[in-house]
């Protein structure tokens, strides 16, 4: 199997060094294709993340994706892009529709824009959401996951509805704001991640989630911040009597989020605060606040070598961050309760349409593991491991 | 040899930083457009994709050098006083979730001026003397 992988990662490779072209392009440009692949390897102690990677080698990290986009005239734009992902237990099988829209620019002047989107819409959530998928578009091969967690992706990802966006440009800098509201996709992780099972109904939107991000961008673009702010309403479809029809889940996630390029180096920090009710009819409600911050620094060494530290932590309760009640309450090991995550990684672009990333992470707590992935029971995970991961990523 | 090794890598990598042409590049537009001066916010929406119309509505054609080509470096970082890989994940951020689109990639400076000379709408960069004010027009940026 093994050397079914190496072979093909080898041929593809070969294939991809002899091709520059960045894009394809069709009457006169108005039509773009673009597309990515990426293959990450995973290994790891005591738990499992992307798959079986515990004291073993896991290839089931893949992303591929492919999209068109036609603007046949300056203000419209008709665009869609489908994936296949494969990230361990975790991830839905077969092709997803990411987005699918049309982007209609309703003015536009020299400084400023305004505009809206139709369709299932990507969420502007924190920084790095919109392009999740797209490991050129990352800080590195798995994004922070106190903030970005890989265990429920779907969830702040898409909706299906409508967006507005507004830009505008001043002497003073820039200011971008964005408002999508629609239907929130939820997948088989989001439900595991909420219900700590993935029971045979849906975990379905209740009503349309409301999503807004606002974006100042100093006058000499070395300074982004933004604050994102989101209430999303998910009801469980139970499919049987023996699960309670009443259940659902209200989220309000709120991120601040800060970045400072220069030539070589860039600091990005993200702070997020989640609010999580569940209303059961079975048991008491359960509200909870979630906690997650990273501070982030890359340094460029050369134009193709480039080095990232990042420290990153996540706790299911602001007021109980050692995990200490949590366990007293539910019996579980307080360790699932939080995640320190300490990484440091190298990125190597090979061609400007090829790069190859190394990263080892070294984790205190399994707050963001997957039930998924792992033996469904806690105990069983170990609460201090370590991870490598390799990755191989093209795009075009 | 190991130390010989580490002594050419050093040579590369402060040839790599230094490569920055010392070359004047300048705004370039095709002779259509009428437009002698733009600001630098409404150049850099240019060159983001997000400005896609002129001021008569007619849309805007960007042409680009590779992202490590020197010229492309000089004009991001004197023109538009940002850096290559900022560009490039602003058209990422627009490419991926499919609310814009690249700008057109050419290799080399003589496909930069074909197609600004042939493209109306087109806007990109050059050096100085490449141009001719009949096909290829000068825009100021301040």
């Amino acid at each position: 199997m093994l050397r079914i992988y190496i072979a093909g990662m080898i041929s593809v490779l070969s294939a991809v060094c002899s091709t520059p072209a960045l894009a394809l392009e069709f009457n006169d440009g108005k039509v773009q294709v673009h597309g990515f692949a990426s293959q990450g390897i995973v290994s790891s102690t005591g738990n499992n993340f992307y798959g079986d990677s515990s004291n073993n080698i896991s290839f089931d990290f893949r992303e591929i994706g492919i999209n068109a986009s036609y603007r046949p005239r300056p203000d419209l734009q008709f665009s869609a892009q489908v994936i296949n992902l494969d990230a361990g237990d975790v991830s839905e099988n077969g092709l997803l529709l990411d987005y699918a829209l049309v982007d209609y620019t309703v003015s536009s002047t020299e400084d400023t824009q305004f505009g809206i989107r139709l369709g299932r819409v990507k969420n502007p959530f924190g920084l790095y959401t919109t392009t999740r998928d797209v490991a050129f578009t990352r800080p590195s091969i798995v994004l922070p996951q106190s903030i970005y967690f890989d265990k429920a992706r779907s969830l702040a990802l898409s909706s299906d509805g409508v967006g507005f966006y507004l830009n505008k440009e001043s002497n003073y800098g820039g200011i971008n704001f964005d408002l999508v509201v629609g239907n929130a996709n939820v997948d088989r992780g989001s439900e595991a991640t909420f219900l700590r099972v993935d029971l045979p109904g849906d975990m379905k939107s209740e009503k349309p989630s409301r999503l807004m991000r606002i974006m100042y961008t100093t006058p000499n673009d070395r300074l982004r911040i933004a604050f994102t702010a989101a209430n999303i309403d998910l009801k469980y479809d139970a499919t049987s009597h023996e699960f309670d029809p009443n259940l659902a889940v209200h989220l309000d996630p709120k991120i601040i989020s800060a970045q400072y390029s220069n030539e070589n180096w860039e600091l990005t920090a993200e702070y997020s605060q989640m609010k999580s009710s569940i209303t059961r009819s079975f048991l008491p409600n359960f509200n909870n606040v979630i906690e997650g911050y990273y501070v982030q620094g890359s340094y460029q060494f050369t134009p193709t070598l480039q080095a990232v530290v990042r420290y990153d932590a996540s706790f299911n309760n602001k007021s109980d961050h050692s995990g200490k009640k949590l366990s007293a309450e539910t019996g579980l090991p307080a360790h699932v309760f939080f995640a320190k995550d300490w990484m440091i990684g190298l990125r190597y672009d090979v061609t400007p349409t090829f790069m190859i990333r190394g990263e080892w992470h070294h984790i205190n707590g399994t707050g963001w593991l997957s039930s998924l992935d792992n033996n469904a029971d806690p105990g069983a995970m170990e609460r201090r491991w370590d991870m490598l991961m390799f990755m191989g990523s093209w795009r075009f | 040899m190991m130390f010989r090794a580490l002594a050419l890598f050093l040579i590369l990598l402060i040839n790599d930083s230094v490569a920055a042409g010392d070359e004047d590049i300048v705004v370039a537009v095709n002779q259509n457009i009428s437009e002698n001066h733009i600001s630098r916010s409404f150049a850099r929406r240019i060159f983001s994709m997000k400005a896609r119309q002129w001021a008569d509505g007619s849309p805007v054609i960007v042409f680009v050098l590779p992202d490590r080509s020197s010229h492309h470096l000089t004009f991001a970082k004197e023109i538009l006083e940002t850096f290559p890989y900022k560009l490039r994940s602003v058209w990422d951020r627009q490419v991926y979730s499919g609310t814009g689109q690249a700008p057109r990639e050419v290799a080399t400076i003589d496909q930069m001026m074909t197609n600004i000379a042939n493209t109306p709408g087109a806007i990109g960069y050059l050096p100085r003397e490449k141009i001719d004010g009949i096909k290829i027009r000068l825009v100021e940026v301040r």
